[in-house]
């Protein structure tokens, strides 16, 4: 019951502080300066910029965009004013650099995994003040990433979690999640390389499904042959968090494309008033959702198609906000 | 990873400036070669150092066309898969036993007397000689289906139970995608990714008459992962003598030689090149001493084979699921030997030598379909002197060559989310019979959730073994018979009916099967070349197969295979394929885990009495004689235990458990009393 009231409590607050925000940047002088600082000039580094570019001018502001490269970047190039700027600091590495050496402006990290925000945040005393130095994460919430495992195997509630044993902070708020969905969660832990197929054994002997964590100590490419194959002769299938996981053979995965996340900061600068007072960190607003249909068929698996998947989390996502 | 150096950045503060990235053009070109070549090797980082890396990395493709398993209701032809676990339930102690376990297959432990002591596994019985050359066998899509007679010498194959993952077992023809040979059906042997054999485990088994020592290494380093598996073995095969004889005569008292020494060394290496490719390497090796022959005929004084295969295994993953796949492999099979026989001392040397290519192309060519297709070459020499010198010749010299060309395609079409087609063939082209072409075309209609019907029919080949080709020639020389046609591929047209149904956790897989064989092949009997037609023989064969598999409890597993049927045959020549399939043979293997460390299993084997054809010499029988029917009851109990905090297992496994005395498709071939053997196993 209580649990009930606080959300309907921060359901009624996120709108009205969305109106509020509307009818500020309404009123007030918008953020018209945007500076992305992007940690390397990769290809999704430029999707995320070039998109950004492309959703600002379609828009109705009158913003600049300047773009700047971590390996170029001199703190010089940066305005001393703070007023009517953002930063957008794309990657860990500029989220870094602007966590060590702030500048005048609000900064907005996108395409930074949630824990590796959280740690450097914490780091450099920057989880202080949210409203300046905040974060679109690039991981999804763990309702929709549960949410996806239920509506694609409905029945299956037997989650399995394979983690290394520096990561359990990975795993914040999953339990939660998990019990609004009805998903029993199992975690094993391997502490190293050759603990990893004994560890993986055991979580299959009590799994219906894994899901793939973004834990590099684990989910690496010398390691994924291993954890995928013997899942698969389980019969147990893997969620992935990435396109290139369905690819690889996961069953599925839902996950933000740096153009999604692109869309998402333009809406949240168009609503931003001039002293930029950025919104807490969040989740991606917008994903996709892809399935590999010759591992489902495999495994004799029944699965709707990516679009009603899709369509599913959306709903689900909306009504736990 | 950088391979670009980054010049400055020029980014104007245009407004809305699409960012324009200056990068370093001014690289010389080898060094952008470099980069590209190992950018293409190690397509490994669209992203940086950046943690997020791990969301935009590409990520190998694992389970690519060729790994993943088709559904067993999705698949144009029946198939019976025996996973690792069955293997290690069933408690075979050889690779031939584990068929036992396949509804229609027969299988007769250590048949062969003469080539190799070796078991005959028939799929649909219609045995006309010891090394069942009417089935394909495949290991990781490498045909180990020898030249020489045709079949497979169990004994001789480079592989470790333990090594593997699964086995795929068409019941029914299959030429349409394996080719000839897939005549009445095909084994297809997967062994175990590396990546899933890590570590290091330590095996060993004692009994009566065994002895076994296994050891693998499974490491890895970076994207490459390797296994290394030794072995020693010791069988004393059946006992030296018959304990229930059908004759009072030395003869008939004795079983055959087959007492063999396998040294097995395996090793399989998968090398991922970058997210799309991977390189698979195989090696492997079998020899050591083997007995063959039985008392007063051919019998070796000394024997030893030496067996080794080499196999390149490429793969790409391409876009949409599709794949492209190159594989190459050379396989040695080579005997030495010194035989005895009416002549005196023999020299019985033979090698087998095999050279083979295949590419294959999986894509979608358009919506719902995936087309399968490919080609291959491949060049088999035979050097078997003694084995070849057929009629009075003691022996022929030579090696024989033999090429095949093939050319295949399969389509498969969901035409609606209920409704498969399978459209298909293989065109093949080889020294001894010319082009063939053999069709198949399947659909599967999913009735409803859980209920399935396939309707197949198809068309598949045998081509002559080397042996019969050189019969052939011999027939047809100047002092037999000049006219004599020459010989022709064994033909079947094969057409069933199958349903495969789940009743919650029961898995029903039954199917009717009208096979019609035409042009079987006789060699060795006069009156086949007397008669102007070494593909006289023709036989209709009609029956059932029935498997369940049923997840009892969460503990507790059956599975059951149940097949019958009937052959009618006019035994052209007196050659006999009339009752040849037994009337019915059942398997039935229960497995129960008590406890994380208790687990047992039960396996019980019945096969009604089953027509052979003339290896027998029983003086009472003619041409053709029957092998009573029997029942046979295996057990294993297992205990899992943490040893030095590694994890280890002592079983005893019993085979033939109520110690029956019966003959398998010879009457000089009586298989072993209870066979008891201990075997612990260490995971270090």
């Amino acid at each position: 019951m209580r649990w009930q009231f606080v959300r309907y409590l921060r359901y009624v607050g996120s709108w009205v502080a969305f109106s509020l925000g509307l009818s500020l940047s309404q009123s007030c002088l918008a953020v018209d300066n945007i500076t992305i600082l992007l940690s390397e000039d990769g290809p999704a580094y430029t999707e995320f910029s070039s998109q950004l570019s492309t959703v600002l001018s379609q828009g109705n502001s009158k913003s600049t965009v300047k773009v700047l490269i971590l390996s170029a970047y001199k703190s010089e190039d940066l305005s001393r004013n703070a007023n009517n700027q953002v930063l957008i600091a794309v990657g860990t590495p500029a989220m870094t650099a602007m966590a060590q050496k702030p500048p005048a402006m609000a900064v907005l990290n996108v395409l930074v995994p949630r824990h590796t925000f959280q740690k450097i945040a914490k780091q450099f005393g920057r989880n202080q003040d949210p409203h300046h130095f905040s974060a679109i994460y690039f991981d999804q919430p763990w309702n929709r990433q549960l949410g996806l495992v239920r509506a694609t195997l409905p029945g299956r509630n037997r989650l399995g979690l394979l983690l290394s044993k520096d990561s359990a902070e990975i795993l914040t708020g999953i339990q939660l999640a998990a019990k609004e969905l009805d998903i029993q969660i199992n975690v094993e832990t391997a502490t190293d390389d050759s603990e990893l197929l004994p560890a993986l054994r055991r979580l299959l002997t009590n799994s219906d499904s894994l899901l793939a964590l973004p834990d590099a100590a684990i989910y690496n490419r010398n390691n994924i042959p291993s954890i995928l194959l013997t899942s698969y002769r389980q019969k147990v299938p893997l969620f992935g968090f990435s396109a290139a996981y369905v690819k690889a053979g996961a069953l599925a995965a839902v996950y933000s494309s740096p153009g999604q996340i692109a869309q998402h900061v333009a809406e949240v600068i168009q609503g931003l008033s001039s002293n930029a007072y950025l919104p807490l960190p969040q989740y991606p607003r917008y994903f996709s959702v892809n399935t590999n249909t010759q591992v489902s068929r495999s495994l004799s698996l029944e699965m709707e198609d990516e679009a009603s998947l899709t369509r599913k989390l959306k709903s689900l996502t909306e009504r736990a906000q | 990873m950088h391979f670009l150096a980054l010049g400055h950045i020029l980014l104007a503060e245009k407004k809305h400036s699409i960012p324009y990235i200056h990068s370093g053009i001014h690289l010389s070109r080898r060094a952008g070669c470099v980069a590209l070549l190992f950018s293409l090797l190690h397509q490994a980082a669209l992203a940086g150092d950046g943690e997020e890396s791990i969301f935009l990395d590409d990520v190998p493709v694992v389970l690519s066309a060729s790994r993943l398993s088709q559904p067993i209701n999705e698949a144009p032809v029946a198939v019976t898969i025996i996973d690792r676990q069955m293997i290690k339930d069933s408690g075979a102690w050889d690779l031939s036993e584990i068929f036992r376990l396949v509804p229609g297959m027969y299988v007769a432990y250590h048949a062969d007397p003469y080539f190799s002591a070796d078991s005959t596994v028939a799929y649909h019985g219609m045995v006309t000689t010891t090394t069942s050359d009417r089935m394909q066998v495949l290991i990781d899509g490498r045909s180990v289906y020898a030249s020489l007679f045709g079949g497979v010498n169990w004994s001789d194959l480079p592989i470790v139970l333990d090594d593997i993952e699964r086995i795929e077992v068409i019941r029914g023809p299959d030429s349409a995608s394996y080719g000839a040979n897939s005549y009445s059906g095909v084994i297809n042997i997967i062994t175990r990714h590396p990546a899933e054999t890590q570590g290091k485990t330590m095996s060993m088994a004692f009994g009566k008459g065994r002895k076994e020592g296994i050891f693998r290494y499974g490491g890895k380093s970076g994207a490459l992962s390797y296994r290394l598996t030794a072995s020693i073995r010791e069988d004393q095969g059946e006992d030296d003598r018959i304990k229930r004889p059908t004759s009072v005569f030395t003869f008939w008292n004795l079983n055959k030689y087959d007492n063999k020494t396998i040294h097995n060394l395996n090793l399989r290496a998968d090398y991922q090149l970058n997210s799309a490719d991977t390189m698979e390497f195989q090696f492997g090796y079998n020899g050591g001493p083997r007995e063959v022959g039985e008392y007063n005929n051919v019998s070796a004084i000394s024997r030893r084979a030496e067996n080794h295969f080499e196999m390149l295994h490429w793969r790409r993953a391409l876009e949409g699921g599709g794949e492209l796949s190159v594989q190459a492999f050379h396989t040695v099979e080579r005997v030495y030997a010194r035989l005895k026989d009416s002549d005196g001392i023999s020299d019985g040397d033979a090698i087998l030598r095999r050279y083979d290519l295949e590419v294959q192309h999986t894509f979608s060519p358009f919506a719902n379909a995936r087309l399968v297709w490919g080609g291959s070459i491949r060049y088999d020499q035979t050097y078997a002197p003694y084995y070849l010198g057929v009629g009075d010749n003691q022996y022929l010299y030579g090696d024989f060559p033999y090429h095949l060309r093939r050319f295949f395609g399969n389509l498969e079409w969901r035409a609606r989310p209920d409704l498969v087609f399978n459209v298909g063939g293989m065109i093949e082209n080889n020294t001894y019979t010319g082009t063939d072409t053999t069709p198949r075309f399947a659909v599967n209609w999913h009735v409803q959730h859980g209920h399935t019907l396939r309707l197949s029919h198809s068309r598949a080949t045998r081509s002559p073994s080397v042996y019969e080709k050189t019969y052939d020639s011999y027939w047809r020389s100047a002092e037999f018979y000049p006219g004599l046609p020459e010989m022709q591929t064994e033909r079947v047209k094969s057409t069933e009916l199958g349903y495969i149904g789940k009743y919650g956790k029961l898995d029903v897989d039954f199917r009717l099967f009208y096979d019609d064989y035409s042009q079987l092949i006789d060699v060795r009997n006069k009156r086949s070349a007397a008669g102007g037609n070494l593909n006289a023989g023709t036989a209709i064969m009609r029956g059932y197969e029935l498997q369940l598999k049923a997840q009892l409890t969460d503990k507790t597993r059956l599975i059951y295979g149940l097949s019958g049927g009937g052959v009618k045959s006019d035994n052209v020549n007196g050659v006999v394929y009339s009752d040849s399939l037994p009337k019915y043979s059942h398997s039935l293997m229960l497995s129960h885990r008590v406890n994380d460390q208790w687990s047992g299993s039960l396996v019980a084997y019945q096969v009604a009495r089953t027509k052979f054809n003339s290896t027998d010499y029983n003086p009472r029988e003619n041409r053709g004689y029957f092998i009573d029917s029997n029942r046979r009851l295996d057990g294993k109990l297992s205990y899992q235990f943490k040893l030095g905090g590694k994890a280890a297992e002592c079983s005893v496994i019993a085979q033939n458990l109520a110690d029956a005395r019966y003959f398998e498709y010879r009457h000089d071939n009586e298989l072993p009393g209870r066979a008891v053997r201990l075997n612990f196993r260490l995971d270090m």
